[in-house]
């Protein structure tokens, strides 16, 4: 607040005038700039928001525009423009990589950021120095004149000196004089020349001024100069003059020149760079000054460059630290080895011939003995010559005594047994030779006793018992499971009763079939999640109505004790195969019995990740895999597969209805659900002959309207002359045995827990035009449609009395995928007559429609309600009677087949009231 | 290598001991190449990264909410995976100590992780039952595979060049060749806790629940040597095999460290061996190079580094 304004009110109140009046001082003219208010305004009074601005130590606003968040943001002030700051755009820097160019911390920064950073980046004591140099008598150079200084020293404030200049200045020293007593005028003229590096000698000092009354004087002496030493930047010894070549001892002076120095003898072009091939490599004034780099030393091959980074690196270590790794420093005089302790040993790769491809098969393939571990195997090498031994005849050799848990239990066993346990440790039916007889042939009476497959009988042992109500029908039961799980020995059948008729029996047999089937243990995947209880729980009869005591004598002990003996047998039968691996286990016998090998397939990115080729690349291959010798169990199985192929090739020849029935999921049906037909139109499709073409687009014939747009069905007749190799073989309506059959190994391989989903049987679905469907409850419908067609083609074909049919079931159990089962569809026949009896209107006009044309008229089928089970009990229609057993042999349940499940029709499951 | 001259005596002298985990320390590794440093987890739900040299606690890693139940060190010492009982799978930066990516893996904890050998792959084995395979390479939430042979929990896990090994607690030891494509399964009858095979994977050591550990032929499944006289019940316990796989050690429930001829099955002196810890030996793990370096790991929050008495390094 000026002082004018406490002056003016002074008088005021001199006057008498109460300044603080508002009418006393009011003012109504205006001239010139008013005065400041007389009260002074509070700092801290409240300005509405949008009036207050902030404002740097200068007076200017900070904070501007959209920016009122940081210090001095905004335009006026920092970067940026009127519009704010500008984000630098995005630039690739995949085209312009040269023009791209970091920001700096700077760039950002306003001036009086510049300035700190500025001062910041000043140390300390070079501050300090600067100053004293810049005013201190210490600058080495006595060329500013005296004047010029006392100048600088009367503009600047006084520095601060140190300590030594304080004392100095206080014994006389003056800043800008040497250090010592005074001198007269004539020996500093000497010192000034001595300075200047002139000879004294005969140069008359006295006469060189003339000034009288400056030699009477005593003048202090000049400063010292204080010599400049050259920083020492090469790698010579002290005192050493670089290059002192031939020009320098002839007087000469070398001609100097930029740039690298050129081989004398080549001259470059002007558009040429100096290469390393052009330079003198005898200019040794050029070397002097080039640096060395680590890695300039030996640049040939990579081993030799891995070698000299060792060493190179080696001596700068020596040089600098003389440590040993862990920090320890080293006796003086010892220097660290370069070389590693133990050196890496190299080798050359071996030389690949061309096109070599890797394939593991064929090494496996060359000992397929290597993992058997049998003494045949003693003498052969394997691929690398390396013998192949097994540590027993390793021991054998050195002369070991075996270990006595080595032993095997199989050295105690004859052979069938040997095989015997295998296949129960691997849950699998045992494999029958082809010598033997087989299971068909071997019965009396083989038509009329339903087959199952071994393993599911013996699975069925293991199960539930359905017949617990009813001792004597259970034991018959059992006996027909215990003949059926093993199929050498009939004789185990239970015998037809005396007062059965052979009806009946067979009656029986195939209820016994069928619970068989439904009761044996969950299978697959379901079997995981379920674990056996110990004891077979055997439910308590439960009386209806009210409970009456009733004294009852006490029962005997006899049947309890045999229920219980039979318990215990159950239980010892359920964990046979678990117990004789356990066993095994639990004896020290290891090995074979212990060990499972079963094909996984690694997926291909996995492989991709650990490098290694993906063992079953394309899995069209017909060659067994190779470690399938492994195993016995595995070669039955392939034995297995090729009987299944061959028999169902014999078999299926006579009935073509087998071939549409064919349900099994390989590649060509996957993802159709279970309705074979669907997507037929869209595989099926081909290429109208040219003719139709003409007869849409040339010209306006009248037919040219049944061309296409009827669909699938209108087309069809043009499908049966198409070329039958054009169509996908699992759609071929007949004769398409040989193709059908293809997949059939499949199904042991499905036995293998392996899904047969890309199975190889060289047809080829054409991808584009595949369109997947999903029929989500299609299993029963599809089983009525098969039956269906059954019944059709025995109306069609009396005389076709086998009917084949495979339906694809998840029966097995140890985790089977799929198990082709051959069926005798004869049930559904009887029961689906009638029903088609009302469709045959319908199927009559599509008849007349498309004669022949199967598949079209299954498509139309309409659904039957689902059978009764308990209808077994009832007499079948006399008509169809003959067809059911007595007629000829159905579908071979041989030996060979045994990986398939002959079951009733596969209803889904019944409950166990309906067997009763 | 000479097993002529029969194993070296086991490193007895305790040299170190790392005790700043809190709780039963589950698992000890040591860092890939020289093996200088030493990754720990344990209850208190913290990695702890050791130098044993000094015996000093370099790092910790927290970042799980559950118990550490596994490590497993990539082959460039870079990255370490961990595993617990948060169900997911941790990969972590080793200098900056953060999680670089969290696989949420299984349904359960997740008893073992282990790297392949170039760390693009990681292998979970979990209580679930399940081996799961992730890929390393990629962001996919989805494992590249699941292996669910296993009836029972996966106690370990093996990943070698070209085949997977697994050990569950129904008593099989799975072995995944990749190159045959086939999967081979050995029955040893009692609860694997932990497979470790030799370099050569020609055959491999099980330590099962029932007091033994079995030096197994991978090739035919046969038993090679059985080494008992230890007491293992109930814990997850670790064996190895000692300097050049000349020996095989484990610890046991008491807290002795146990060391057996690898040829004649015979314990090493002293038999029995002192007990050095006060609770069971989670996990017992020889250097790879050195020959007289040893960790073990104890439920009673001490990892112990074990070296010869004249050790002069």
């Amino acid at each position: 607040m000026s002082s004018g304004t406490a002056r003016l009110k002074r008088r005021l109140d001199e006057q008498g005038v109460n300044y603080t009046n508002k009418k006393a001082v009011e003012n109504f003219c205006l001239i010139g700039t008013p005065l400041p208010p007389l009260e002074k305004k509070d700092a801290n009074e409240f300005v509405p928001l949008w009036k207050q601005d902030v404002r740097d130590e200068k007076g200017r606003r900070r904070l501007h525009g959209a920016f009122t968040g940081g210090f001095s943001a905004g335009y006026f002030n920092t970067v940026g423009s009127k519009e704010g700051w500008t984000p630098s755009t995005f630039i690739s820097s995949r085209s312009d990589r040269a023009k791209q160019k970091l920001s700096r911390p700077e760039d950002y920064m306003d001036e009086e950021d510049l300035a700190e950073l500025r001062e910041s980046q000043i140390m300390a004591g070079v501050k300090e120095q600067q100053e004293r140099d810049a005013f201190g008598s210490t600058q080495s150079e006595p060329t500013q004149g005296d004047s010029e200084q006392d100048i600088q020293r009367a503009l600047m404030p006084p520095l601060e000196d140190s300590a030594g200049v304080r004392l100095l200045k206080k014994m006389g020293w003056r800043p800008g004089q040497g250090v010592g007593p005074r001198v007269s005028w004539r020996t500093r003229k000497i010192q000034d020349l001595l300075a200047a590096g002139k000879s004294i000698n005969g140069v008359d000092i006295d006469a060189l001024d003339d000034d009288e009354e400056a030699k009477r004087h005593l003048y202090p002496p000049r400063d010292t100069v204080v010599p400049r030493v050259q920083m020492k930047s090469d790698a010579y010894g002290l005192g050493y003059t670089a290059a002192s070549g031939l020009n320098e001892g002839l007087g000469q002076k070398r001609p100097e020149s930029k740039g690298p120095r050129l081989a004398a003898g080549f001259g470059l072009g002007a558009l040429n760079e100096a290469e390393d091939d052009d330079l003198d490599v005898y200019d040794l004034a050029s070397r002097a000054d080039r640096t060395y780099m680590p890695y300039d030393a030996v640049r040939d091959t990579d081993e030799s460059a891995v070698v000299s980074r060792d060493k190179s690196n080696q001596k700068v270590t020596a040089m600098t630290q003389q440590r040993f790794l862990n920090g320890i420093s080293l006796l003086p005089g010892f220097v660290l080895s370069g070389d590693p302790v133990q050196k890496e040993q190299w080798f050359p790769m071996p030389e690949i011939p061309s096109g070599w491809k890797p394939d593991p098969r064929r090494v496996w393939q060359k000992d397929p003995n290597a993992d058997a571990a049998t003494t045949s195997a003693s003498t052969q090498a394997d691929a690398f010559g390396r013998r192949k031994l097994t540590p027993d005849q390793r021991g054998a050799i050195l002369g070991e005594t075996p270990l006595p848990s080595t032993r095997s239990v199989f050295d105690y066993l004859s052979k069938e047994d040997r095989e015997r346990i295998e296949h129960a440790a691997a849950g699998l039916p045992p494999p029958t030779s082809d010598s033997t007889p087989t299971p068909a042939e071997a019965r009396p009476a083989p038509s009329s006793i339903p087959y199952i497959a071994p393993h599911i009988a013996s699975a069925a042992l293991k199960g539930f018992m359905p017949f617990t109500n009813d001792p004597p029908k259970q034991a018959r039961y059992v006996a027909f499971l215990r003949s059926q799980s093993t199929p050498d020995h009939p004789e185990l059948l239970p015998p037809q009763l005396s007062d059965q008729s052979s009806n009946a029996y067979h009656k029986e047999l195939s209820d016994y079939a069928k619970s068989a089937a439904i009761f044996k243990p969950v299978s697959g995947a379901m079997a995981s999640r379920f674990t056996t209880a110990a004891a077979v729980e055997s439910d308590p009869k439960v009386k209806e109505g009210l409970h009456q005591p009733v004294h009852e004598p006490e029962p005997t002990p006899q049947p309890l004790q045999e229920e219980r003996e039979r318990e215990k047998e159950l239980q010892r039968r359920e964990d046979e195969p678990q117990s004789s691996k356990a066993h095994a286990a639990r004896t020290g016998m290891f090995g074979a019995l212990t060990r499972e090998v079963v094909p996984w397939q690694p997926s291909r990115l996995l492989c991709k990740r650990f490098g290694v080729k993906d063992p079953n690349p394309d899995i069209t291959t017909d060659a067994p895999m190779p470690g399938a010798s492994k195993n016995d169990s595995r070669i039955a199985e392939e034995a297995l597969a090729e009987a299944n192929l061959q028999t169902t090739a014999g078999s299926a020849d006579p009935g073509p209805s087998s071939t549409g029935r064919r349900t099994a999921h390989d590649l060509e049906n996957i993802g159709l659900g279970e309705d074979d037909s669907q997507g037929r139109d869209t595989l099926t499709y081909v290429r109208p002959s040219m003719d139709i073409f003409k007869a849409i687009f040339a010209s306006d014939d009248e037919d040219s309207d049944d061309g296409e747009p009827e669909g699938g069905g209108s087309r069809e007749p043009s499908m049966e002359n198409v070329d039958a190799g054009a169509v996908p073989a699992h759609l071929r309506m007949d004769d398409a045995v040989g193709t059908s059959l293809t997949y059939e190994p499949r199904s042991a391989d499905a036995e293998r827990g392996q899904p047969s989903g890309n199975s190889g049987t060289g047809v080829v679905v054409d991808v584009t035009t595949f369109k997947p469907v999903f029929v989500p409850r299609g299993g029963e419908r599809q089983m009525q449609k098969a039956a269906a067609k059954d019944q059709k083609e025995g109306r069609r074909g009396k005389e076709k009395k086998k009917i084949v049919k495979a339906i694809v079931s998840f029966e097995d159990d140890e985790g089977a995928g799929l198990v082709i089962s051959p069926q005798t569809g004869n049930e559904d026949k009887n029961k689906n007559k009638d029903k088609d009896k009302d469709k045959e209107k319908t199927r009559k006009k599509r008849k007349r429609r498309k004669e022949g044309d199967v598949e079209d008229v299954e498509m139309w089928v309409e659904k039957v309600p689902p059978q009764v089970v308990t209808s077994f009990a009832d007499a079948p229609p006399p008509t169809v009677e003959p067809i059911q057993f007595e007629g000829p042999i159905p579908p071979p349940p041989t030996s060979s087949t045994q990986g398939q499940v002959i079951e009733g029709p596969a209803r889904g499951r019944k409950r166990a009231i309906d067997f009763l | 290598m000479a097993p002529s001259r029969g194993p070296e005596p086991l490193a007895r002298a305790l040299y170190n001991s790392l005790e700043n985990h809190k709780g039963p320390v589950h698992v000890a590794r040591y860092a890939k190449g020289s093996a200088k440093y030493v990754l720990t987890g344990g209850q208190d739900r913290v990695v702890r990264l050791w130098n044993p040299n000094l015996g000093t606690e370099i790092k910790t890693y927290s970042a799980h909410g559950y118990e550490v139940l596994s490590i497993s060190v990539a082959h460039d010492n870079t990255k370490f995976v961990s595993s617990g009982g948060d169900r997911s799978v941790f990969l972590w930066d080793v200098t900056t100590g953060n999680t670089i990516r969290r696989i949420s893996a299984h349904l359960t904890k997740i008893n073992v992780v282990e790297f392949n050998s170039d760390a693009s792959v990681v292998a979970s084995g979990s209580y679930d039952s399940t081996v799961k395979l992730w890929d390393l390479r990629s962001q996919n939430r989805q494992p590249i595979q699941a292996l669910e042979e296993a009836r029972d929990s996966v106690q370990t896990l093996y990943v070698g060049s070209a085949r997977i090994m697994s050990g569950s607690v129904d008593g099989h030891v799975r072995t995944y060749d990749l190159r045959k494509g086939e999967l081979r399964t050995d029955y040893i009858g009692h609860p694997v806790t932990s497979v470790v095979p030799t370099q050569d994977e020609s055959t491999y050591l099980v330590m099962t629940l029932d007091g033994h550990i079995r030096l197994m032929d991978a090739i035919t499944g046969k038993l090679l040597n059985d080494f008992f006289g230890h007491a293992h019940t109930s814990y997850r316990c670790r064996a190895c095999f000692g300097h050049g796989e000349a020996s095989v050690v484990a610890g046991d429930e008491d807290g002795a460290i146990w060391a057996w001829d690898l040829l004649d099955a015979k314990p090493l002196q002293p038999n029995p061996p002192p007990r050095v810890h006060r609770k069971v030996v989670t996990w017992t793990e020889h250097h790879p190079t050195e020959a007289g370096e040893l960790i073990t790991a104890s439920a009673d929050g001490t990892v112990k580094v074990w070296r010869y008495p004249a050790s002069g390094l």
